[in-house]
């Protein structure tokens, strides 16, 4: 008797520890985020920001390596166990929505006074949404794809500097000078393989030549029409005819530009770091906005962003640790750091922003980019997107086939056009 | 019925006692290899029990997991272009692994059972490859292969042969994995050894005796005594070539133009990019029957080709 009265004891004892423990324990927002020195300054900018609006609030980082992002985030979304806060990309906005990984933040930032989302720059907040609707992830910076440059290259080949004013005719001709001198290429693909079938660099094509690669009312594929297959013409000639473009195959050891093997590079303003951290620099560069097509000038965009997931059980506090990345303050704390260009147009002129010292010296041309970025197209049902699954798949096909010399840009194209349809048509 | 009589001491049956022990004696045992057990039917039988059954159905991880029968079966075979390319690169690379792979791994065996000096020094150089990590010897093969500055081409360069494009080339980027896993075989090679050293050195004398050259004593007396060795390194070799993965995923991506599309790189697309994981699971039963289909296949023909010394031959 007296055991059970003692066990009984004991239990009480313990559950009320458990009770008074768990009423005392402080509120803990999760924020997951991945490890990347690029990065960390904007993780503790944020964590900074969120504990003077909420000192009594814990911030606990989880760091995920980037490359498991999907796999990690869609596993612990299934088990109902993902952070408050987590790391995306634009890449990731359409998968993770349809995931249900991610929280639409429209309603929050229309509750939020302090929150002005008009002061975003349109075109930036597409990459945000689905179809112009909702708000699926805070962007970091308008990431508008620009042109990289080595003055030191061109100028060595005689050949003329990148202008503000160039058609990509004008590019060429310039680049064939480069090609002609030296064993330089004069488009770098970035470190990747396969580079060349980011939407950022080829879509921008098909709409500079009129094209589109879905219709507006989303049910037909407009791969194979002829101004589709006219910009893909021209966009696989810088491989094939004009031998300017970085192939597929050629290995600079690196990232082409920034190993001094390719005169020019597209890519977003947050590479300035990298080319900035160079010590000594290894040649003179400067940026250029993108040469204009015959429609006008295009060019892609992308960035990172954070969003509130969709298991939060702290939304509004979640909202609060996310939305600093679009404040005036942390936007100027990364286009100082050379980490990108701030997305808010109420700092297009701020001084703090365009009188930073080179290199670049053209940094504003960024800004004046800006202007030029579209939005991938957005393709309804499970087929994929332009970042991944079968449609990505088919048209990275179509243009290593074409790039390779493999293939037609019409029967490539064509191809892929009808898998793709197919697709769509279930 | 006649009665059976006994002498003493003869046809005595002895009478089985349980042993007292035995209950205990079982359960020891089996807790013994009850941790074994576990992690068997925990981290294999269940995920394979699973997988089978996600093979059943519409599963894209996030979302509750539909019942469609074998429609992604179906699929499979009927719809998915990339599911034949990507057997087909799979099937290549498999039978010039195992022909080039085999060959190189026996030769270097005979060669390391040669009374030289210095042997265990060549037989430790020859195993390092197994000891360096998969991912390591990507990225190093992905450097060796450069076309422009990788070492192998400046080695043709300096004879004066251009040196082909071997990761960028639809007609080298197969072959190339075929190196890299030739290189890697040293399992092969050190079984090979053990079979070699366990020939019967008066079968080789009385070839000798006979008059037989090296060449016939190798073809006639040491193929022979090998075969069970061979058979054994082929079904290895066919199981491990069907699951070749990691060089492909860090050093091609299945390019260029899928050269290099390995089956396994298929399923981890499906998998783990476009998160259809009842596909892939459907995808990843079908190569294990591909794969106990060639192994019985090979089980069934050594009767005709594989020679065990303690074989009754009539």
């Amino acid at each position: 008797m007296l055991k059970k009265v003692v066990l009984a004891l004991i239990v009480v004892a313990v559950l009320s520890v458990g009770f008074a423990t768990a009423q005392d324990a402080p509120t803990v927002i999760r924020f997951g985020t991945i490890n990347d020195p690029a990065i960390d300054v904007v993780n503790q900018l944020l964590v900074n920001a969120f504990e003077e609006l909420h000192p009594d609030v814990d911030v606990q980082i989880e760091y995920i390596p980037g490359a498991d992002l999907v796999s990690t985030y869609t596993t612990q979304a299934a088990a109902g166990t993902l952070p408050d806060v987590v790391f995306l990309a634009d890449l990731y906005v359409v998968p993770f929505v349809q995931s249900g990984i991610v929280l639409d933040m429209a309603p929050l930032a229309a509750a939020d006074e302090s929150f002005d989302l008009t002061d975003i720059y349109d075109n930036l907040l597409g990459l945000s949404r689905i179809s112009g609707e909702g708000l699926y992830m805070i962007p970091s910076s308008y990431d508008v794809v620009t042109m990289y440059y080595n003055i030191d290259m061109f100028e060595a080949a005689g050949a003329p500097l990148p202008q503000a004013d160039w058609t990509w005719d004008d590019y060429i001709a310039s680049c064939r000078i480069i090609r002609e001198t030296s064993e330089n290429y004069c488009l770098s693909m970035g470190g990747g393989r396969d580079s060349y079938q980011w939407w950022a660099y080829y879509v921008p094509w098909i709409e500079g030549y009129g094209g589109q690669i879905l219709s507006d009312d989303g049910q037909t594929v407009l791969l194979s029409s002829p101004e589709t297959i006219a910009a893909m013409e021209a966009y696989t000639a810088l491989w094939t005819e004009h031998d300017i473009a970085q192939p597929p195959d050629f290995d600079a050891g690196g990232e082409c530009f920034i190993v001094g093997s390719c005169a020019s590079f597209l890519f977003i303003p947050g590479y300035m770091s990298a080319m900035r951290a160079l010590d000594p620099q290894p040649f003179a560069w400067d940026v250029q906005v993108i040469p204009t097509l015959p429609e006008g000038k295009f060019t892609g965009m992308g960035t990172y962003g954070f969003a509130v997931s969709a298991n939060s059980q702290n939304p509004e506090l979640a909202w609060d640790l996310v939305k600093s990345l679009a404040s005036p303050e942390v936007q100027l704390i990364i286009a100082s750091n050379y980490a990108g260009t701030p997305l808010l147009r109420s700092l297009r002129e701020d001084p703090a922003v365009v009188d930073l010292a080179g290199p670049p010296e053209n940094i504003t041309a960024f800004i004046e980019n800006g202007a030029n970025g579209i939005l991938p197209t957005y393709f309804p049902g499970e087929c994929g997107s332009l970042y991944a699954g079968q449609i990505s798949q088919e048209i990275k096909e179509a243009l290593e086939s074409v790039i390779l010399g493999m293939s037609s840009v019409t029967d490539a194209f064509t191809f892929a056009n009808d898998n793709i349809q197919s697709c769509l048509d279930g | 019925m006649a009665a059976v009589t006994r002498s003493p001491g003869e046809g005595i049956v002895p009478i089985r006692r349980r042993n007292p022990n035995f209950w205990r004696d079982t359960a020891r045992g089996y807790l013994f290899i009850l941790p074994v057990v576990l992690g068997l039917l925990i981290w294999t039988l269940g995920p394979m029990i699973a997988s089978a059954y996600y093979s059943l159905t519409d599963y894209k991880i996030v979302n509750v997991p539909t019942f469609i029968g074998l429609q992604n079966y179906i699929e499979l075979f009927t719809e998915d272009r990339r599911f034949a390319g990507s057997l087909s690169v799979t099937l290549r690379y498999a039978g010039m692994f195992i022909v080039i792979g085999q060959t190189f791994s026996l030769g270097l065996a005979v060669l390391l059972t040669q009374n030289v000096r210095g042997l265990p020094i060549f037989r430790t150089l020859f195993y390092l490859p197994i000891v360096v990590p998969y991912v390591a010897s990507a990225l190093l093969w992905r450097y060796l292969f450069n076309k422009e500055f990788g070492p192998i081409n400046a080695v043709f360069d300096a004879v004066g042969i251009q040196g082909p494009n071997w990761l960028g080339s639809p007609d080298w980027a197969l072959f190339s994995m075929v190196i890299i896993s030739v290189w890697g075989g040293a399992v092969s090679t050190i079984i090979y050894v053990a079979g070699l050293q366990n020939i019967p050195e008066e079968l080789h004398e009385a070839a000798k005796i006979d008059g037989g050259s090296a060449l016939q004593r190798f073809w006639f007396v040491t193929i022979p005594m090998l075969t069970p060795t061979i058979f054994f390194n082929i079904v290895t070799s066919v199981i491990g070539a069907f699951q070749f993965f990691v060089p492909a995923f860090i050093m091609t991506q299945g390019g260029p133009a899928r050269a290099t599309y390995f089956y396994n790189l298929n399923l981890y697309e499906k998998a783990f990019e476009w998160l259809e994981m009842g596909y892939a699971s459907a995808m990843a039963w079908v190569m294990f029957a591909i794969i106990i289909v060639l192994t019985l296949f090979i089980f069934r023909s050594s009767s005709l080709w594989v020679y065990y010394e303690n074989e009754a031959k009539s």
